[in-house]
C-alpha cells in the first residue's frame, strides 16, 4: 500500500505530537528538561529497510511493542549502543547511587524510555481516531540493527501491512541522542480508521 | 518502585506480582484494601484483569497505574469502576495525592 500524501501528513503530525507528549514524562522521570523531536517520517518497504539497516553491524538496542486486539500494529524504537548508554546516563543520573547495583541498567532504561515515547505516539494516534490501543510490555533486544529489527517484525505481513520509519532526536542537559522509530500498521485497519475520520 | 513508595507512605504491601493471571490468583488470598494495576502486562492486559476482578469481587478497589494516557482508555477504566488512573511517571507526592483523592486510608 502507498499512503496518500495527506494520510502520511496526518501520521507525521501525530508522530510529532506523540514524541513531544513524551518530553514532559521524560523530564519528570529524569528530573531535567528534555527536548524530543521527530525529524522525518516516510513509508518504506520492509526489504529495503532491512537491507539498508544491514549495512551497519554495530550493536544497537531496540525495544518493541505490539498492540493487542482492536488496532493491530507494532512499534519499534532503535538506539545505537552509544545512544542507549547516553540516554541511560541522562535518565539515571539523579538516582545513580540507588541504581548502581542494578544489572542490565541500559536494557531497563531503554525499555522505560521507549515505553514513554511509544505510549506518546500511540496515545496521539488513539486519541485522534477515538480508539483504545493497549501495548504489550517492551521486548528489549541487543544486536546488529537488521537482526533485531527482523526479530521484532515477526508479526509483519508484507501483503497487508505498511511500515513507517521516523527519526527522533532526544536532547537534555548533557545528552544528545537519536533513535529510529518503526511503525508497522495493518492496512485494512488503517483504511477503516481513515474512512471513519474522513481522510 | 511503587511498592517502596506505598511503604514510604505507611501502607502495607501484601503482595506484588508480575502478571495479570498472578494478580487474579493473588487477589482472593489477600483481599487487599487496594489493587494498583498496570495496563500493559506480560500476559493479559490490565483492562481484562479489571473486568475479571469485578467477577471475583464487585467491590474491589482498583487504581490503574499506567504510562498510557489515552482518553478512551481512561473512560473504559472508569466504566469498570476503577477508583482512578495515575499516569506514570509519578513521584511519591503525586501517589499520596491520588490515594487521598480516591479515599484510600492507611491502616
Amino acid at each position: 500500500m502507498n499512503l496518500k500524501p495527506e494520510s502520511l501528513e496526518i501520521f507525521t503530525g501525530l508522530i510529532e505530537e506523540g514524541v513531544s507528549r513524551s518530553a514532559d514524562a521524560l523530564a519528570k522521570m529524569s528530573r531535567t528538561e528534555w527536548g524530543v523531536m521527530s525529524s522525518s517520517t516516510k513509508e518504506i518497504p520492509a526489504v529495503r529497510m532491512l537491507s539498508w539497516f544491514d549495512k551497519s553491524k554495530v550493536p544497537h538496542v531496540a525495544a518493541s511493542f505490539d498492540s493487542e486486539d482492536g488496532f493491530p500494529m507494532s512499534i519499534i524504537l532503535l538506539f545505537s549502543e552509544k545512544g542507549a548508554q547516553a540516554v541511560t546516563d541522562a535518565v539515571t543520573q539523579p538516582f545513580s547511587e540507588r541504581l548502581s547495583r542494578m544489572n542490565d541498567l541500559v536494557r531497563l532504561t531503554v525499555g522505560e524510555v521507549s515505553n514513554i515515547v511509544a505510549h506518546g505516539i500511540i496515545g496521539a494516534l488513539a486519541d485522534k481516531f477515538g480508539q483504545t490501543v493497549i501495548l504489550t510490555v517492551p521486548d528489549v533486544r541487543v544486536g546488529p540493527k537488521a537482526d533485531i529489527l527482523a526479530k521484532a517484525l515477526v508479526r509483519y505481513d508484507g501483503r497487508k501491512d505498511i511500515i513507517l520509519l521516523s527519526h527522533v532526536d532526544m536532547f537534555s542537559k548533557d545528552l544528545s541522542a537519536e533513535c529510529s522509530i518503526v511503525l508497522v500498521i495493518d492496512e485494512s485497519s488503517l483504511i477503516e480508521l481513515f474512512a471513519a475520520a474522513g481522510v | 518502585m511503587l511498592g517502596e513508595m506505598l511503604q514510604e507512605l505507611g501502607h502495607d504491601v501484601v503482595a506484588e506480582v508480575e502478571s495479570g493471571n498472578e494478580a487474579l490468583e493473588a487477589y482472593p488470598k489477600h483481599r487487599p484494601d487496594l489493587v494498583c494495576l498496570d495496563v500493559s502486562l506480560p500476559d493479559i492486559n490490565g483492562m481484562d484483569v479489571l473486568a475479571k476482578l469485578r467477577r471475583i469481587d464487585p467491590h474491589a478497589k482498583v487504581l490503574i497505574v499506567t504510562g498510557n494516557d489515552q482518553k478512551a482508555l481512561e473512560a473504559k477504566a472508569l466504566s469498570l469502576r476503577a477508583l482512578g488512573v495515575l499516569h506514570k511517571p509519578f513521584d511519591v507526592g503525586e501517589l499520596k495525592e491520588m490515594l487521598e483523592k480516591v479515599g484510600v486510608k492507611k491502616l
